[in-house]
């Protein structure tokens, strides 16, 4: 119970990209290879807030709280 | 007599203009004032959310860190991520009570969810103090926009005058309206400024992102990578936590949770904002692009390097437009920060001492105060030094110190007992001051841990300690 709304399951998706992303910053913490001509971290974390609107779309999506 | 300063002048008058013009066909009540009505839709209040991320900090900070420390300016991007999930969750509940309870302030929420009036003053003092330093930086930074931007014909201290003399104007017209639309015009420079610079430097000085880099990374090797030690993975995750946390904590920033006209607003909103976080991608390819164009900017002049390249690169007239951009990105959060102070201080602080006040009472006192805490940022900002910056790092901590009692709010009754939250509080706000004050560090404080335990962002012992004087008190009391 979060302030009389109940977490679902499919809430839990949310925890996804910010997981995602703190897991990589150690593993892709290195000079190269640039991707698409940006530092490998870089790259990393604007790939996961891309990432970040889709999977909280899909929360909202399913959300039935935001009906009526 | 220069372009750019005319511009740079009309985009003030327009500013003011605008901030005046939200007024119109509004019965100016306190909560009118103070939350535009609880009847901002899903654009205003991403307009106002905008306002808060896009501040002066971000324009030269962002560029600024990119240029100066290289990789671990990433962090800044990386903690909206954390900011905005979190808000997916966070915010409605808050708003919903906020709503049911009528709240107008921060202070409000705690006083009525933990049932103590007490809780609601500390939660005050701690707002004002936080905030005022974040004004005073707004105020700094667009003293240094202008007379960058201007080449130096407006000397920092007359534009400090001047924006403040705005905000002043418009605050007190208009209040969290003016503030809104105002971020309208703020939102569309910032945006086009941010792209135009970002896709344009580094094609024009490299040919391309991917050159650019290359060159940096030959130039100054592991400057696109956090270092092993300092700044390193573990301060990135800890400080990218720790500040995603803080973030809705800022008076404002909750504050403008109340405005929104139902909860879905803020469901749509933390689903967009994301997407809008990227504008800072440009923010930081033109202080890359600085690096090796403009090089030799030490210390606090990082945050000059956008300006600088653009100067070197562009006319008066561009430069200009660049310069209006930033002066509404210090316009816009800092006009939110003085509604929501003087509101605070009218409401929380005022309120309990001048027993049966009504509300228009409190109206007046709020925006009486509005000159006061104006003035007051004034003359911290011409005072000058740098002593503001401590101030500002300690002021992200001291909000930090409300998300424990915050989160055990969320429930339908708290978590924490009034008497652990207060004691939580005020606990981990003394932390904070003695660790900013002291100047102390983690490898001084705990020589013999490992680096990784070392390099975490200090904040994290502050809250650590919050949560177990909350814990133990709230135990103890409850009983």
């Amino acid at each position: 119970m979060i302030g009389a709304v109940k977490l679902r399951l499919y809430h839990w998706l949310a925890v996804i990209p910010p997981l995602g992303m703190l897991v990589g910053v150690p593993l892709l913490n290195r000079p190269r290879p640039l991707i698409l001509g940006l530092p490998p971290l870089m790259a990393w974390i604007i790939l996961w807030i891309l990432v970040t609107p889709v999977v909280l779309g899909v929360i909202f999506a399913l959300d039935r709280t935001n009906e009526s | 007599v220069n372009a750019a300063l005319v511009i740079i002048a009309g985009f003030f008058v327009v500013a003011i203009a605008l901030g005046l013009a939200a007024r119109r066909g509004r019965q100016m009540n306190l909560e009118q004032w103070s939350l535009g009505g609880r009847g901002f839709g899903t654009i205003l209040v991403f307009l106002l959310m905008a306002g808060e991320i896009y501040t002066t900090f971000t324009f030269l900070g962002g560029s600024g860190w990119a240029y100066g420390q290289g990789a671990p300016a990433f962090y800044i991007l990386a903690y909206m991520l954390i900011a905005y999930t979190m808000s997916y969750f966070l915010l409605p509940p808050i708003w919903r009570y906020a709503k049911e309870q009528r709240l107008l302030s921060q202070a409000d929420y705690f006083i009525r969810k933990y049932e103590s009036p007490s809780l609601g003053v500390l939660v005050a003092v701690v707002s004002v103090v936080a905030c005022v330093p974040y004004l005073v930086l707004q105020l700094k930074g667009l003293g240094i926009i202008v007379s960058e931007a201007s080449y130096g014909s407006v000397a920092p201290n007359a534009a400090v005058w001047a924006g403040g003399f705005a905000l002043i104007v418009f605050v007190v017209a208009s209040g969290v309206r003016g503030s809104a639309w105002t971020a309208v015009l703020k939102d569309l420079m910032i945006l086009v400024a941010a792209v135009f610079t970002g896709v344009y430097l580094p094609l024009h000085y490299y040919g391309g992102y991917g050159a650019m880099f290359a060159a940096i990374e030959r130039a100054k090797p592991g400057f696109l990578v956090l270092p092993q030690k300092g700044m390193s993975a573990s301060w990135f995750i800890s400080t990218v936590l720790l500040t995603g946390f803080g973030f809705y904590m800022w008076p404002h920033t909750f504050g403008s949770v109340y405005t929104a006209r139902d909860e879905r607003v803020l469901r749509k909103n933390a689903v967009i904002m994301p997407l809008y976080a990227l504008v800072l991608v440009f923010v930081f390819f033109v202080g890359f692009a600085a690096v090796l164009q403009v090089p030799g900017l030490r210390g606090s002049d990082a945050d000059l390097s956008l300006l600088r390249i653009s100067k070197v690169t562009f006319g008066p007239g561009t430069v200009g437009l660049l310069g209006a951009a930033g002066v509404l990105t210090a316009l816009v959060p800092g006009s939110m920060l003085l509604v929501m102070s003087t509101t605070i201080i009218a409401q929380n602080i005022y309120r309990p001492l001048a027993r049966g006040a009504d509300d228009r009472r409190i109206a007046i006192v709020a925006r009486s105060a509005v000159p006061l805490v104006t003035l007051l940022a004034i003359w911290l900002t011409l005072r000058g030094g740098s002593a503001i910056v401590p101030l500002l790092l300690m002021g992200y901590n001291l909000v930090t110190q409300l998300m424990p009692a915050v989160l055990l709010s969320l429930w339908e009754r708290p978590r924490a007992s009034a008497a652990g939250a207060f004691a939580g509080i005020v606990a981990g706000e003394l932390v904070v001051a003695y660790l900013t004050l002291s100047g102390a560090t983690l490898p001084a404080l705990v020589p013999w841990a490992p680096q990784v335990i070392k390099d975490l962002n200090i904040g994290i012992v502050a809250l650590v300690v919050n949560v177990l004087v909350l814990g133990v008190v709230s135990a103890i009391s409850r009983r």
